[in-house]
């Protein structure tokens, strides 16, 4: 999968080493934290080795979102090699404090859709959220997911593949082409 | 001054794109001060009021407008009415 690759004003792009002492405090912060799989408090040498091991790492994508050039978030792209077609989980939190709740959020999801189908050529796009994580099942539903099923830990599993997708934003086209032009 | 009918239109719009009763619905009403107004109703409330009140709002606007208050400065700017003066 190749980075960067932007729309809407915002940019996915390689995870800096001047990005991780931000994305780490966000990541530990009681907002995001409280919603991921993995709630453990990540230490500034864990966050270290993980951005080094990030060249390593051939399956994931890890990228940072931006929006006019300023770091807002994260996300991680996994390819689901136990499926017969091609599903993408995607992880993905919004930390810059003045785009929590905002529709910028809502626009870095469909960037992120948007590289899955378009680049990645993946199927499905898969979420895994927490149950009780409201906010997250209404953000992936305006995306197009759908429950899909439960993973053995009891998480909701949501998926939509390109038409789903592409049907749901499509009440927001006139927007997202507004946000594509130069500023 | 007197409220006009356009600032009914607003506060029926906003009622509508967040799903919240109109009466929870002033001025003061800010994003992410209720949990309905989260990301989602964010981009569904800039479509309804661009076709209420059929203007085409900048993309500034879009991310600046985190009020009532600020969404009645914005489509002022579009030659909204909010007030009679009398």
């Amino acid at each position: 999968m190749t980075l960067p690759f932007g729309r809407y004003g915002l940019e996915l792009r390689a995870v800096k080493s001047e990005d991780i002492e931000t994305l780490r405090q966000w990541r530990n912060s009681a907002r995001v934290c409280s919603q991921m799989l993995n709630q453990q408090h990540i230490s500034e040498q864990q966050q270290q080795l993980w951005f080094a091991g990030l060249n390593d790492d051939k399956l994931n994508v890890h990228a940072s979102i931006t929006f006019r050039q300023e770091l807002i978030g994260y996300v991680k792209l996994t390819p689901l090699k136990s499926e017969p077609s091609d599903v993408v989980e995607s992880g993905l939190y919004i930390g810059h404090e003045r785009y929590i709740g905002h529709m910028i959020g809502f626009l870095s999801g469909v960037l992120v859709s948007t590289y899955c189908f378009e680049v990645a050529q993946c199927e499905y796009m898969q979420a895994t959220v927490l149950p009780g994580n409201q906010t997250a099942i209404r953000f992936n539903q305006g995306l197009g997911y759908h429950q899909w099923g439960r993973s053995s830990e009891g998480n909701i599993l949501m998926r939509a593949n390109d038409v789903e997708f592409r049907e749901a934003i499509s009440p927001y086209r006139s927007i997202l082409e507004r946000f594509n032009e130069p500023n | 001054m007197s409220q006009t009918n356009e600032q009914q239109r607003l506060y029926q719009v906003f009622s509508d794109a967040l799903s919240i009763d109109i009466s929870a619905v002033d001025d003061d009403l800010k994003y992410n001060s209720i949990k309905e107004w989260d990301s989602v109703a964010h981009m569904i409330l800039v479509a309804q009021l661009e076709a209420a009140f059929d203007v085409m709002l900048e993309m500034d606007d879009i991310i600046d407008m985190n009020s009532v208050a600020a969404a009645k400065t914005i489509l002022s700017k579009h030659g909204v009415n909010f007030y009679e003066t009398l």
